[in-house]
This record gives C-alpha cells, structure tokens and sequence, in this order.
C-alpha cells in the first residue's frame, strides 16, 4: 500500500513522469491493459437505470461496459459483448430494453440477468448448452448509489473501503437518493490523458488559471492525498460574496440544504479515485467524471451530474450558476491541458518540477509507477519490449 | 405461469409501438425454445425484428404458418 506524500517534497520528488510516457503508443496499449482494466470505474449511479430493463453503456480504455437493470430490480454489469461474435449487444449510451436483450448482428436474445434465451435460428448450433453462453459478467460495485465496474480483477480493494474515510463526511449528502439534473457529458481532447490527470489534479493553478473558482473558493482551498491512490481537495468559500456575475449571483442564489450540516452549505469538495475518477461535491448537485485514452493522443472524457430529489427553485438556479462557473473551468482546463501535453513533445521541455502544492500529480505519478513499474524508467525501454520490461520491473519490485 | 402470461403479452404487442418489433421476436424466442413455436416462425418474427409497423401474424398466414402463433395467442 503507498503512503500518503507528506509537505513539502523533497528536491528529487519534484520531478513528473518523463515526457516519453505521454507519446508513447506501447506504453498507452499497456495503460490501457494493465490500469484502466484493472481499476475501478464509476459507471454512473442507480438513479439512471430507475426502471427494470434500464441500462448504460460506455467504453472505457479496450472494454465496454453494459449495467442493467433485471425485472427484478437487481442490478447487473456485464461487458458488452455479444457471445457470438462479439457485436454490442447494445448499441446507445443508456436507455431501456423491455423484457430482453435482442443483439443487433444477428438476433441472439438474452434474459435482462445476462443468461442466454437463445440464439437464432437455435437449431444451427446443434445441441448448445444455452447456459455457457450468458453474458460475460463484470464487477460491479454500488456505493452510496453510485455504481463502480472492473473489467479485471486488480490490486485496489473493494470501493467501499477505498472511501471508508469519507464515509461519514459524505453521508449527509444522501448520495443514495440523487437524480440525474442532465444528460451524460462526453468530450474529447487531443492529448494524452495523464495531461488531463495532470492539470485536474492539483489546484495550484485555480489562482492564476480560473477566475471563477478563485472568486468563488481559492483563498481556502487545499489538495490532500491519501493511501491507496485516494485524493480529496476541500474548497470552503471565500469571506467575500464574489466579484463575478456568475459567482456572485451563485452566493446571493444558494439557500441552506435542509439536510446538510453547516459545514457542508459553503464549500465544494472533489474525491479522487486513483488512476482517473472523480467524485465532485456541492451544496446543490453530486458529480463525476472520468477521462480514458482512446491513444495516446486522444482522450475520452465522460461524466454526469445529479441533484438531490427535493430542490427549490432558487437552489436550481444556484445549481444551474454553479454549472456555469465549472463550464467555464473546465475550457480553461483543456487548453491548460494542451500547452502541457505539447510541452512533453518538446525538444526543450526538461520535464516538471513540483511545487509542495502540486502534491497531487506526485502522488498520483507515484501511483502510476507502482502500478506500471516501467514507468520508473527515464528513457522509452523500446516500444516493442514495453511489456516486457514492465514484468521484469514488476518482478524485481 | 406468470411468465407465460408476460410472454404472451410481449409476442403480441401492437404494430408500430417503439422497440416492439425486437420485443415479440425475443418472446417468439422464449416460445420456441419451449417447442410451441417452429424454427421457421421464429425466423419470421427475426426477419421482422427491426421493424417495429410490421405484423407478423398478418406474415406468417400469408406464408401459411400461423397456426402454431395462433395456438399459443389463445
């Protein structure tokens, strides 16, 4: 298990990955495997599949990812894979199918638990053990309502005790009971996605970079990172009401949540799950979002966000000011992105060197080093001995 | 029983409902693996699958092979 990165770093913590690990197509085919497939995902959250036959579907890294929902009410995941020839059995982003899962190639039909109905035209396959061929299951946890797949069996335990440590911070929010307040976000960015981690994951830049959120909570926020690839950065409001329309009003808007405590009605707060989730907190609205490589120059990024059941009127506007104030960040945050993605193709660009407040892309590189010790390496092995060399080093560790 | 009823139910949804056509072909299915239904019935309701206006009753008698889809609709 790592340890949390103590304050300030030490002179030879300050360096970032090197920047052959950010244009390197071996090494994104090995992340993709080896991390993304191994490492908890947050699908989405009970509430978008309220109803039996509800379903989603998203592709992450080389998986796709089906949860649905059984006529029982039981919630399922299974890749979605077709076991005859692989096709999506479903082909939309989420929806509902009524009573079956018809797969669009050729017309095998699954019952809503993933068991196998029958094939077409069954006689074709001569005497076939229907059961062999139900829908390859996928890990699927829920906490606190949101629903978490793993592709593979990997080194992170189960999700709930990776957040024990926010259990009781986070139980007055109900999370459990949230609706959806919009559609899926999905984007893309043309950058390696530890650009995006990289940029997302420290706020040392909210002063310089994101009027608004500085408006809105810079003088107090702070990044703490955790054991076991666990982040969380606290942003309590700043004293003053705002300089910023959007910021402004948004204070003036918000109204105490009847069920949540004091401290919790004047700050935002983001939990990080390593290598790539985030959980986002507000007084009106719980998000999360995620970003995966589609390459090594492509990244996916993909999340939703909820509302609580009960909401005023002037708590949905203070949620659709705080929606505002994050749209705003977050074009901020893609540009930021590209300067540094461009930067590691550089011929000139040394690398990074870390301010103790910039302690969560250390941990979050160190993260990345334990798990793909190949990492470790300031020089490319080779794109054709990448794995290879990542089991030697993983060996040797 | 109830799972007969519900099959029933969805083998004989109405032309023209959203997503119907797939839904009586996935109950033909469940019909069929019980041997109430033909393999070549079922393949009508497949053929007809993805469109969701069409009839496949009003199919399979022009074809005369509905007997078995009536036996079981009643």
């Amino acid at each position: 298990m790592r340890e949390a990165l103590d304050t300030p770093l030490r002179d030879d913590q300050r360096t970032g990955l090197p920047a052959w690990t950010y244009h390197s197509p071996a090494l994104t085919e090995l992340e993709k495997k080896e991390l993304f497939a191994t490492h908890w995902q947050i699908a989405g959250h009970v509430s978008d599949i309220p109803e039996p036959g509800g379903f989603l579907a998203f592709d992450f890294a080389d998986e796709r990812a089906l949860v649905l929902r059984d006529s029982r009410g039981e919630v399922w995941a299974f890749h979605n894979l077709c076991r005859h020839r692989g096709a999506r059995v479903v082909a939309e982003p989420a929806g509902r199918c009524k009573g079956a899962l018809v797969c669009p190639f050729h017309g095998w039909v699954y019952n809503l638990d993933g068991s196998l109905r029958g094939p077409a035209r069954p006689s074709s396959f001569g005497k076939m053990d229907r059961s062999r061929f139900g829908l390859i299951e996928m890990e699927l946890e829920i906490w606190h309502g949101f629903l978490f797949v793993r592709a593979r069996p990997g080194p992170q335990p189960p999700v709930a005790e990776l957040f024990a440590r926010f259990d009781a911070e986070l139980a007055p929010f109900r999370m459990e009971t949230l609706v959806p307040a919009q559609g899926y976000y999905h984007g893309e960015v043309p950058v390696n996605w530890k650009s995006v981690r990289d940029v997302d994951n420290e706020g040392y830049h909210v002063a310089m970079a994101h009027p608004a959120l500085q408006d809105l909570y810079g003088e107090g926020y702070r990044d703490e990172v955790m054991a076991q690839g666990m982040n969380r950065a606290v942003a309590p409001y700043n004293d003053h009401t705002g300089r910023r329309w959007s910021v402004r009003h948004y204070r003036t808007l918000a109204e105490p949540a009847a069920h949540l405590p004091d401290w919790a009605q004047a700050r935002w707060a983001y939990y990080g799950l390593f290598p790539n989730n985030v959980i986002g907190v507000t007084p009106e609205s719980v998000q999360f979002y995620q970003d995966f490589p589609i390459d090594t120059r492509n990244t996916r990024l993909r999340g939703r966000t909820y509302r609580f059941p009960s909401e005023t009127r002037r708590q949905r506007a203070a949620r659709y000011l705080a929606c505002r104030i994050d749209r705003e960040t977050y074009q901020e945050d893609i540009r930021l992105s590209m300067w540094s993605d461009e930067a590691m193709r550089s011929s000139a660009f040394p690398g990074f060197h870390l301010s103790d407040h910039e302690i969560g892309v250390r941990a979050h590189h160190d993260g990345l080093r334990e798990a793909l010790p190949v990492l470790q390496l300031e020089e490319n092995p080779g794109e054709s001995r990448m794995v290879e060399t990542n089991e030697r080093l993983a060996c040797q560790s | 029983m109830e799972e007969l009823t519900r099959m029933r139910t969805e083998l004989s949804l109405p032309a023209g409902l959203a997503g119907s056509g797939r839904r009586r072909y996935a109950a033909a299915m469940w019909f069929c693996l019980r041997g109430d239904l033909g393999e070549d019935a079922l393949e009508t309701f497949r053929a007809l699958a993805m469109d969701d206006r069409a009839d496949p009753l009003a199919e399979l008698r022009r074809i005369g092979n509905a007997d078995a889809l009536l036996r079981i609709m009643q």
